[in-house]
């Protein structure tokens, strides 16, 4: 048993190791693709080349980036701990999405039903409701609706989107997204689920035909 | 290097944090970019030599951590800039100019090109002298443009440069391209240039 976990333990400082060592390599990939673009009578197919290396370099550094995420959530480097207003953050998380939110014509209401403070992590509650409500906003459709209800001791967030088949407990694992529409990680819910965790929220996640809503009890 | 040669720039490069220092003391140079990770120590320790020894340098800190503390250390301890590894040459560029600029300028805020006015100060744009109402994201895209004027800036580095790393790239093209159309229009009715061309796509290229 104390074998596995030192294995378990080595496992996992290799992989944080390797995502760290991963981000000059990628600096200098990204760099010298940008360098490339640059040259003088570059042909189109050239230019697009170019374009497919450097989108799959920053989708390899989200990718890199949301990893070292995790693993900092799960390392606790989140500690501090203040009250924290959940409509300012959640104002914030929307304000954020601003320009997506214009863009397909989203309609955005927030109801109050309870004031709702908690003594938490601010960076990672930050993080949770980005990660949320950037969800609601790029899973939804044009013309569409984010609803975001707030009770003393749980939030709602319902979204209109598309149907989706995907299960609740597959919904949550790495890498799994159910909308082909967008080139999404996967990484978002992973992140939010790792973050509920440690804060000791739960979530549960309902559709109903093109509806989604997801409840974030706050315990 | 070459990126900055290109632009009229003398880069020196040192390998570590033994020779940064000996160049620093002997030569005076408009910005320092430090790594973090050199093989004989950290580009912290050239930042705080630096200040204490009160070397007239900006200085741009790259890191592979992005965690704000470090951010704040860095910047407490003096450094001018803070960018996390891996970041858009033209994001760098915008910022060793950026940074050159303020070091430079005295007195004056403004930037002619042409017929377009940008006075960095007010954060205010004139176009032929009348002034243009331009959004907070409007300008920081001029001004990026400026920046990287006559070389081609992708549209993935505008997007990170206008939201941060947090948007992934496609879900902010549409965002980029409007943000843009209205730019230009702008900078157009006030019978401006359009100087803002498009690259198959793949990205712009301020031509001056």
């Amino acid at each position: 048993m104390s074998e596995d976990l030192e294995k378990y333990e080595e496992l996992k400082r290799y992989s944080e190791n390797l995502s760290h060592e991963l981000l000059t390599p990628l600096t200098i990939i990204r760099s010298k693709a940008e360098l490339l673009l640059q040259s003088e009578n570059l042909s189109e197919s050239d230019l697009r080349n170019i374009d497919v290396i450097l989108k799959t370099v920053g989708k390899l550094s989200r990718l890199n980036r949301g990893l070292i995420l995790l693993s900092k959530i799960k390392n606790d480097q989140f500690i501090d701990r203040e009250e924290l207003d959940l409509s300012e953050v959640i104002s914030e998380s929307l304000e954020l999405m601003e320009d997506q939110i214009r863009h397909m014509e989203l309609s955005v209401r927030i109801e109050m039903k309870s004031k709702t403070k908690i003594y938490s992590n601010s960076n990672l509650v930050h993080i949770l409701f980005n990660n949320l409500i950037k969800n609601a906003c790029v899973h939804n459709v044009n013309g569409g609706y984010i609803k975001v209800s707030l009770y003393e001791d749980k939030v709602v967030i319902e979204n209109s989107g598309l149907k989706n088949d995907i299960s609740e407990s597959d919904l949550f694992h790495r890498f799994t997204s159910g909308d082909d529409r967008i080139d999404s990680l996967g990484l978002g819910l992973s992140i939010v689920k790792n973050i509920c965790e440690k804060l000791n929220f739960t979530t549960h996640y309902t559709t109903e035909e093109d509806l989604h809503f997801f409840v974030l009890k706050l315990n | 290097m070459f990126y900055f040669s290109e632009q009229g720039f003398n880069c020196e490069k040192a390998r570590t944090v033994e020779e940064g220092l000996s160049k620093l003391h002997s030569y005076d140079y408009d910005c320092a970019v430090l790594d973090l990770g050199l093989p004989d120590g950290s580009g912290m320790d050239i930042l705080k030599e630096i200040r204490s020894s009160r070397i007239e340098v900006g200085v741009i800190i790259l890191s592979a951590n992005s965690n704000l503390d470090n951010k704040i250390d860095a910047l407490d301890f003096g450094a001018d800039d803070y960018l996390t590894k891996p970041f858009h040459l033209s994001e760098l560029n915008s910022r060793i100019k950026s940074i050159i600029r303020r070091k430079k300028q005295s007195g004056s805020s403004t930037i002619q090109l042409n017929e377009i006015e940008i006075n960095t100060d007010a954060k205010e744009v004139k176009v032929n002298g009348e002034l243009l109402h331009l959004t907070k994201k409007e300008y920081d895209l001029l001004l990026y443009f400026y920046y990287n004027r006559n070389k081609v800036v992708t549209k993935s580095s505008i997007a990170e440069h206008l939201w941060g790393d947090f948007m992934d790239q496609t879900d902010s093209f549409d965002s980029v391209y409007s943000h843009l159309k209205n730019l230009k229009k702008k900078i157009k009715d006030n019978g401006g240039e359009d100087y803002i061309k498009s690259m198959y796509g793949v990205g712009y290229i301020f031509k001056v």
